[in-house]
């Protein structure tokens, strides 16, 4: 049976970081027994009143140092208050995942990750299901793509949301900013606000007006322009993906998904209006303003891209002529689908995009 | 700030105490350690001296201020219990200089702006 106190000093201890277990056990012990010490006095000298003015009293007072023992225990432990909150104030690391320094850039990437996770897994689980099985179905396509996409989904953020916690633990103000976190009192549950106001002027120390071009308007436009050039480049390798990349090889002998008898014509219009959609980009990236003309231009260009995958799609054999006959599935009309449910969506964001752009420039 | 916000009062006089308190207690601390103390000692005669802090605010401050190098730590076992005694480095000592006279400007401005008004 282990004491109070050994309880209190252990509920600390195993919430501080390991390195400081020792040190915090040794100094919590000796807090404990400096104020019951303390305090074991006062009542002492109570006592000691007490029995002084009350001789013909009842005379108690001899049986009843054990159990104020205690009850100075249970003072002490109560005066110190919570154990997690005391852990806090030792604990040097910070008491969060992801702080608010990095919580924009967490909040953005993720914004990328999540749909563009989404549409590869969809993409490609509904893909492997429609050739690899014989009797496939909508059903089970919907079933089965969404079913297997949710936990790549689940991957994406979890991915995401470490790589920031690690960011927030190994960055260089992470250090600067536990020298003087938990300042608080433990006995509140608020977090200290004299903490984040440190920070702030930790963070204004460091910031100069040319940190100013990072926040302004052009600067989301840039970013989002470079991961669309990345995507541009992505897509424009779709013609080139062997068969085997998705483990269906042997349907026809590792060729590529696109039908190898497709006319020229319509890989370089593909590649055409793809080159159309980087040479945007590459614009946006270099001079990050987004105007109405241009966000008309890609608006347009991407509206012509869904047109011409849905003819081709509709008017030509795109997909490989071994590929499509494993399943009934419309799979073309399908994909047809599913490249407008994507387009539209783009449209969506990209106008939001642009509102949002604008009324940046004018706070600006 | 809307009127709903004047029945919170107590609440925030309650922490902005709290935060100008918060302050004091590291420069307390450090002119306090000017001579070694052990956490409890030093608890007493700020105490005494009327500045209240709480044990468990107390020793782990104490503890910060050891690792930024403002004081130092020395674990004395010559008592019958083991004690850390705190003592005040030099560089606490500047630290302490500044911060007091950071702490006599503010009360300066403090004055000067309630004569104002």
């Amino acid at each position: 049976m282990h004491s109070l106190t050994d309880r209190y000093v252990h509920a600390v201890v195993r919430r501080v970081p390991e390195a400081l277990r020792p040190e915090v056990t040794a100094d919590v012990t000796a807090m404990i027994a400096d104020m019951t010490e303390a305090r074991t006095e006062a009542a002492q000298e109570i006592e000691d009143v007490e029995a002084a003015a009350g001789s013909a009293g009842t005379g108690t007072t001899a049986e009843a140092a054990p159990g104020s023992a205690a009850r100075v225990e249970v003072a002490v432990l109560e005066e110190l208050g919570d154990p997690a909150a005391l852990a806090r104030a030792y604990s040097g690391s910070p008491q969060h995942l992801i702080g608010p320094d990095h919580f924009p850039t967490y909040r953005w990437v993720l914004a990328w990750v999540i749909p563009l996770a989404l549409v590869v897994a969809l993409m490609l689980n509904g893909l492997t299901y429609v050739v690899s099985t014989p009797d496939a179905h909508l059903g089970g396509l919907l079933g089965t793509a969404i079913g297997q996409s949710v936990p790549t989904v689940f991957i994406a953020f979890g991915a995401v949301t470490l790589l920031f916690a690690i960011i927030e633990r190994s960055g260089p103000t992470a250090v600067a900013r536990t020298g003087t976190s938990g300042s608080g009192e433990p006995g509140t549950s608020a977090p200290p606000p004299g903490t984040s106001a440190r920070r702030r002027a930790d963070a204004s120390r460091r910031w100069t007006v040319d940190r100013l071009e990072d926040v302004s308007p052009g600067s989301s436009v840039r970013a989002d322009a470079v991961v669309a050039l990345i995507i541009t480049g992505l897509l424009a390798l779709i013609p080139l993906i062997p068969t085997t990349a998705l483990y269906v090889g042997h349907l026809n002998d590792g060729e590529t998904f696109i039908n190898p008898e497709l006319g020229l014509p319509w890989l370089i219009g593909y590649w055409v209006l793809l080159v159309a959609m980087a040479a945007a980009a590459i614009w946006r990236i270099s001079r990050p303003r987004l105007t109405t003309v241009r966000v008309a231009i890609d608006m347009v260009t991407d509206l012509t891209m869904a047109v011409f995958l849905t003819v081709a799609l509709l008017t030509q054999d795109v997909i490989h002529p071994a590929i499509a006959p494993a399943s009934d599935l419309p799979v073309q009309l399908l994909t047809v689908l599913f490249i407008w449910a994507i387009v539209i969506w783009d449209q969506v964001a990209t106008v939001r995009a642009y509102l949002s752009h604008i009324a940046a420039e004018r706070r600006a | 700030m809307s009127i709903t916000d004047r029945s919170a009062s107590p609440d925030a006089l309650a922490l902005h105490l709290q935060e100008v308190r918060r302050g004091t207690v590291v420069l307390a601390c450090l002119v306090a350690c000017r001579e070694p103390r052990y956490g409890y000692a030093l608890l007493e005669s700020l105490a005494e001296a009327g500045i209240q802090v709480e044990a468990n605010t107390l020793y782990p401050l104490l503890r910060r201020l050891d690792k930024q190098g403002l004081l130092t730590a020395e674990w004395n076992t010559d008592e019958p219990r083991p004690r850390k005694y705190y003592t005040l480095t030099d560089t606490g000592a500047r630290v302490a200089d500044e911060l007091r006279a950071e702490w006599l400007a503010l009360t300066a401005s403090l004055t000067d702006l309630w004569k104002d008004s």
